[in-house]
C-alpha cells in the first residue's frame, strides 16, 4: 500500500513539475528579445586564424559560419518578411504595415495552400507584433555608425524611404555579410555557394560591387575548374559596369570549364556575334583546341565552336534568304 | 514483537533474462526462521544462491515475491537495517578515504553523534587490528586489511544481528584466525549471526544451525548434530604387519592401503575395530594409530548435493 | 536526513579526483589563452576574452558532467562499493541526491575559481571588473547542474558509454531546440507544428540558460531573464533528479 502511495505521489510530482517547466518556457519565450544589433559576427578573428583554429573540423566550422552569414543577412535583407524592413518602409505607420503584412500573408498562404493543398492555418501574429513593439521602443541610431547608402540601389526613389533605409541600414549593417563570407571562404575555399551568394544575391541587397567582385575573384582563384565564377564575374561586369569586353573574356573562360551549361555557351556565342568578335573568338578557341590534350576541355571547346558556327550560319542563312 | 531476528517467507528472486535469454531463478521460495542469538551458517556451492539471499536480506535486491522481516520489521523499510551489521563478500571500500574517514561516514549513516562515533572508531580500529594503518588511504590496503575494515564497519552500530557473506574466505591464516576470534566473541555476546560460507570447516566450529542451499533451494536445515548424526563414519587404523598377515587378519582387499612398511585399513564400527586390533597384535604387528573419523559436514554436503 | 553525509563524502571524492583538476586547469588555461587570441581580432579584445572565458566554462561543465557525473554512480555499482552504503538505514533517494549535491558543491567551487580567473584576465585588458559576467556564470552553473542530472539519469538506465553519448546528445539538442520554435513561428503553415512544438517543450531549452552573448555585448535583456532562467533550470533538473531517484529506488544492486 505504501508503495502504491509512494508511486502515485512521485507521478503527481513529476506531472506538476512538467507543467511548471512548460509554463516557464512559455513565459521565457514571450519575453524574448530579437538580438538584432549583433555586430558580433563581423568581429570574428581573421579568416586564416579561424582556419587554423578549426583544425580537423574545417568543414563544419565553414558550415557554421555560412549559417551565421545567412542568418545575419536574412535578418537584414529588405523584404516583407522582415518586420524591420516594413517598419522602415512605412515610417512606423501601423496601418500601412498591417496592410502590407496582410497582403504578403495572403499571398504567402495562397502560395502554400496551392502547393501543399492545406488550408487556413492560423498565422502566429504575436511574434511579429512583439518585434514591432520592440522596434518602436528603439532609440535613435548612433550617428557614429552612419554608413552611406549604396549608390547602386535602384529602388531608392522615395526620399522618406531613403531616410528610413538609411536608418535601417545603419542598424542593419547588412554589408557586414561580406567579411563573414570572406571568413567562410577562407576556412573552406571550395565551398562554392557562399561566393556566389555574396557575389550575386547579396549584391542585389547591398550594392557592394567591389566586395562582390573581390569575392568572386577569390572563388575563381581557388576553384579554377568551376564555370560559375567566370560566368558570374562576366555577369556582374555586364550588369553593373557595362564592360562588355571583360564580360566576353570571362564568358570565353567559362565555356571551357567542365559542366558549363549550354545556355552559357549560347550566350558566349551570341555575345561574340554582337560584339563582332566572332572571328577573333573562333581563332582563339581553335588555337586552344590544338594545344590541349584534356579530353573534357577538347569537348567543351568543340561545343563552343559548334555554337559559334550555328550562330554564324543562322545569321548567314537569314542574310542569304 | 517476534522473537525471530531474521525471518523470510517464501522469498523468491527471479532474474529477468536479457535479450532472448530465459529468466533465471536465483532463489526459490525460501523460508527461514532465525531466532535471536543463533549462529546460522548458510552453506552451498558457488552459484547456489547464498549471496542472492544475503542481498535480499540487506535490501540490495528487491524480492520477486515473498517477504523478509528483521526483528519483526519488514525490510522494505530502511529502518529495518538499524540494528544490522553487514559485511559483503570481498568488500570494496572507497580508496580515496582513510579507514577513520570511512568509519566516520558509516557512523553518520547510522545517525550517530560525533562523540559516539569517535569512541567507537577507536575501539573498532583496535579490535580489527588496523591501529597503525588507520590514517592511510584505503587505496593501499591489502585484501586482508580491507576485510578487517569491512568487519569494523559492520560493527559500527553495535548491531544485534550480523549478516556476513563469506567472512573467512580469501584471508591468510592469520587473518582467518583473527576473524574467527571476532566471530566467536560476537557469538559469546549472544548476537545473532547469519553467515554464508563454502568452507564447511568454519561452519562446523562456529554454527549452531546450518542450512544447505543448492540451485536456489534450501535442501536441508538443522543443527550439526541433527545433520551428521552420532556420526561415526569409520575407524582408521595405521599399523605395520607382515605381508602374509593380511589374509590372517581377514582384511578386505580393497580396504588396505600400503605405504612403505605402513598399512592403513579402516572399518565401520568399534567392535570390528577391536577385533582387528587384537589380530594385528597377536600376529606380531605394530599399531601406530587408531583414529575415529566422524561423519563430517563435507560428507553430508557432498551426499546432499550429489544426491 | 542522511544525504548530507553522502554529499560531503562525494565532495571529498570529487575534490580529490585528478580528472576534475585536469579539466579545471584546462579551462583556466583556455581563459588565459584568450589573451593571445584576443590580439587577433579586429579590436574588441575584451569581447573575445569574455566569449572565450564563458565558453570555456560551459565546455568545462559539459566535460565534467560526462566524465564525472556518469562515473559517480557507475563506479559505485561496478566496484560494488555501494553495497556497504545501500545496506545501511538510508533511503535510496538520499544516496542519489547526496551524490548530486556533493558534486554540485565541487562544481560551485570550480565555477567560482574560473570566474575569478576570467575577471583577472579581463582586468588585464579593461582595467575594470565586469560584474555582469556573474549573471551569465550563474546560468552556466545551472546548465552544468542540469547536464549532470541528465548524466546521472542516463547512467542509471544504460551502460556508461551509451549514457555519455545520450548526455552529449541532450546537450546538443538543448542548444538547437530554439530552432524548432523559430521555424514553426516563421513558417506558420507547416502541418507538423504541433509535433515540433511538443518536441521543443520536451527537450530542455538550454538557450534559456545562455546569456553569454547578451552579457558580453551588453545587449538588452528581457526583464528577470536571470531569475526565470534559474527557475526553468531548477524545475527541469528537479524533474530529472526525481525521475532518477524513482529508477534508483527500484534498482537491483547485483
Amino acid at each position: 500500500m505504501a508503495g502504491l502511495l509512494r508511486k502515485s505521489f512521485g507521478a503527481v510530482l513529476l506531472a506538476a513539475l512538467a507543467l511548471c517547466i512548460y509554463l516557464s518556457q512559455k513565459h521565457l519565450d514571450s519575453r524574448r528579445r530579437i538580438d538584432f544589433i549583433d555586430r558580433s559576427a563581423v568581429f570574428l578573428p581573421r579568416g586564416n586564424v579561424l582556419k587554423a583554429l578549426s583544425m580537423g573540423y574545417r568543414g563544419i566550422v565553414a558550415d557554421w559560419l555560412w549559417i551565421q552569414s545567412v542568418i545575419y543577412f536574412g535578418r537584414r535583407v529588405m523584404d516583407e518578411e522582415n518586420p524591420y524592413y516594413l517598419y522602415a518602409l512605412y515610417g512606423g505607420n501601423k496601418e500601412k504595415i498591417q496592410a502590407a503584412r496582410n497582403h504578403h500573408e495572403a499571398y504567402h498562404r495562397h502560395g502554400e495552400a496551392y502547393s501543399a493543398g492545406l488550408h487556413g492555418h492560423a498565422y502566429d501574429r504575436e511574434h511579429l507584433q512583439r518585434e514591432e513593439a520592440f522596434l518602436s521602443s528603439l532609440e535613435r541610431p548612433d550617428s557614429a555608425m552612419a554608413l552611406p547608402v549604396p549608390p547602386d540601389s535602384v529602388f531608392l526613389l522615395d526620399e522618406n524611404l531613403r531616410r528610413s533605409l538609411y536608418q535601417f541600414n545603419n542598424r542593419g549593417l547588412i554589408d557586414g555579410v561580406y567579411p563573414l563570407l570572406d571568413r567562410v571562404t577562407t576556412v573552406d575555399p571550395h565551398f562554392v555557394h557562399p561566393y556566389i551568394f555574396g557575389g550575386v544575391y547579396a549584391m542585389f541587397e547591398t550594392g557592394r560591387l567591389r566586395e562582390s567582385l573581390d569575392l568572386l575573384e577569390k572563388g575563381r582563384r581557388q576553384n579554377p575548374d568551376r564555370w560559375e565564377f567566370p560566368f558570374y564575374l562576366g555577369w556582374l561586369y555586364w550588369m553593373y559596369k557595362g564592360e562588355m569586353q571583360k564580360t566576353h573574356d570571362y564568358l570565353i573562360e567559362a565555356v571551357q570549364k567542365k559542366g558549363c551549361p549550354a545556355y552559357v555557351t549560347s550566350l558566349m556565342a551570341g555575345l561574340s556575334k554582337n560584339m563582332k568578335r566572332s572571328d577573333f573568338t573562333r581563332l582563339y578557341l581553335e588555337g586552344l583546341l590544338e594545344s590541349s590534350t584534356d579530353p573534357q576541355l577538347i569537348e567543351s571547346i568543340q561545343n563552343a565552336l559548334d555554337q559559334l558556327k550555328a550562330f554564324d550560319s543562322a545569321d548567314s542563312s537569314s542574310k542569304g534568304s | 514483537m517476534s522473537h525471530f531476528a531474521i525471518q523470510t517467507s517464501r522469498l523468491r528472486k527471479v532474474y529477468k533474462g536479457e535479450l532472448g535469454q530465459k529468466d533465471y531463478t536465483g532463489l526459490e521460495g525460501l523460508d527461514l526462521d532465525i531466532p535471536a542469538g543463533e549462529v546460522f551458517a548458510f552453506l552451498g556451492p558457488n552459484g547456489a544462491g547464498k549471496t542472492t539471499t544475503i542481498k535480499l536480506l540487506t535490501r540490495l535486491l528487491k524480492p520477486s515475491s515473498g517477504s523478509v522481516t528483521i526483528n519483526g520489521v519488514s525490510n522494505t523499510s530502511h529502518h529495518s537495517m538499524e540494528r544490522v551489521g553487514y559485511l559483503s563478500e570481498q568488500p570494496n571500500i572507497y580508496g580515496y578515504l582513510t579507514a577513520r574517514e570511512f568509519l566516520d561516514f558509516i557512523g553518520k549513516l547510522f545517525g550517530l553523534d560525533p562523540g559516539v562515533r569517535k569512541k567507537r572508531i577507536d575501539g573498532l580500529i583496535e579490535l580489527v587490528g588496523l591501529k597503525d594503518r588507520d590514517r592511510t588511504l584505503i587505496r593501499g590496503f591489502s585484501r586482508g586489511m580491507t576485510q578487517r575494515l569491512g568487519m569494523a564497519q559492520a560493527l559500527m552500530n553495535e548491531p544485534d544481528i550480523l549478516i556476513l557473506d563469506e567472512p573467512l574466505s580469501n584471508l591468510d591464516p592469520v587473518g582467518r584466525k583473527d576473524m574467527r576470534d571476532i566471530i566467536l566473541g560476537l557469538k559469546a555476546e549472544k548476537k545473532t549471526l547469519f553467515f554464508s560460507s563454502h568452507i564447511l570447516h568454519d561452519a562446523e566450529i562456529v554454527a549452531d544451525r546450518v542450512g544447505i542451499l543448492d540451485h536456489g533451494r534450501l535442501v536441508q536445515t538443522g543443527t550439526l548434530q541433527e545433520l551428521t548424526g552420532s556420526g561415526l563414519k569409520t575407524i582408521e587404523i595405521v599399523c605395520s604387519i607382515p605381508q602374509a598377515g593380511e589374509s590372517v587378519l581377514g582384511l578386505n582387499r580393497d580396504r588396505i592401503v600400503r605405504q612403505g612398511d605402513r598399512t592403513l585399513t579402516w572399518t565401520d564400527d568399534m567392535e570390528s575395530a577391536q577385533v582387528i586390533l587384537e589380530k594385528i597384535l597377536r600376529s606380531g604387528g605394530k599399531v601406530f594409530s587408531v583414529t575415529p573419523q566422524r561423519k563430517s559436514l563435507e560428507d553430508l554436503f557432498i551426499s546432499r548435493i550429489r544426491g | 536526513m542522511k544525504w548530507p553525509a553522502i554529499a560531503s563524502l562525494t565532495y571529498k571524492e570529487t575534490i580529490r579526483n585528478r580528472i576534475l583538476i585536469n579539466i579545471l586547469l584546462f579551462a583556466v588555461a583556455l581563459i588565459g589563452l584568450s589573451l593571445v587570441i584576443g590580439e587577433w581580432s579586429l579590436g574588441e579584445q575584451a569581447k573575445v576574452i569574455k566569449d572565450f572565458g564563458l565558453s570555456a566554462m560551459s565546455l568545462f561543465g559539459l566535460l565534467i558532467a560526462i566524465f564525472i557525473g556518469i562515473r559517480l554512480m557507475v563506479q559505485e555499482l561496478e566496484q560494488k562499493t555501494l553495497y556497504l552504503v545501500a545496506s545501511k538505514p538510508v533511503r535510496r533517494w538520499e544516496i542519489l541526491f547526496g551524490k548530486f549535491a556533493g558534486l554540485s558543491m565541487t562544481l560551485l567551487l570550480n565555477v567560482i575559481l574560473m570566474l575569478l580567473a576570467l575577471w583577472a584576465v579581463d582586468w588585464v585588458i579593461e582595467k575594470r571588473i565586469d560584474f555582469q559576467l556573474a549573471a551569465a556564470v550563474v546560468l552556466i552553473y545551472v546548465e552544468i547542474l542540469l547536464i549532470v542530472a541528465f548524466a546521472l539519469f542516463f547512467s542509471s538506465l544504460m551502460s556508461p558509454t551509451l549514457a555519455a553519448v545520450a548526455t552529449l546528445a541532450v546537450f546538443i539538442a538543448g542548444h538547437l531546440s530554439p530552432i524548432l520554435r523559430d521555424y514553426v513561428q516563421l513558417r506558420p503553415g507547416t502541418g507538423l507544428k504541433g509535433l515540433y512544438m511538443a518536441i521543443y517543450y520536451v527537450i530542455p531549452n538550454l538557450e534559456n540558460l545562455n546569456l553569454k552573448m547578451a552579457v558580453v555585448e551588453h545587449l538588452e535583456r528581457p526583464p528577470h531573464a536571470v531569475e526565470m532562467g534559474i527557475l526553468y533550470g531548477v524545475l527541469y533538473l528537479s524533474f530529472v533528479l526525481i525521475a532518477t531517484c524513482m529508477i534508483f529506488e527500484k534498482k537491483d544492486l547485483k
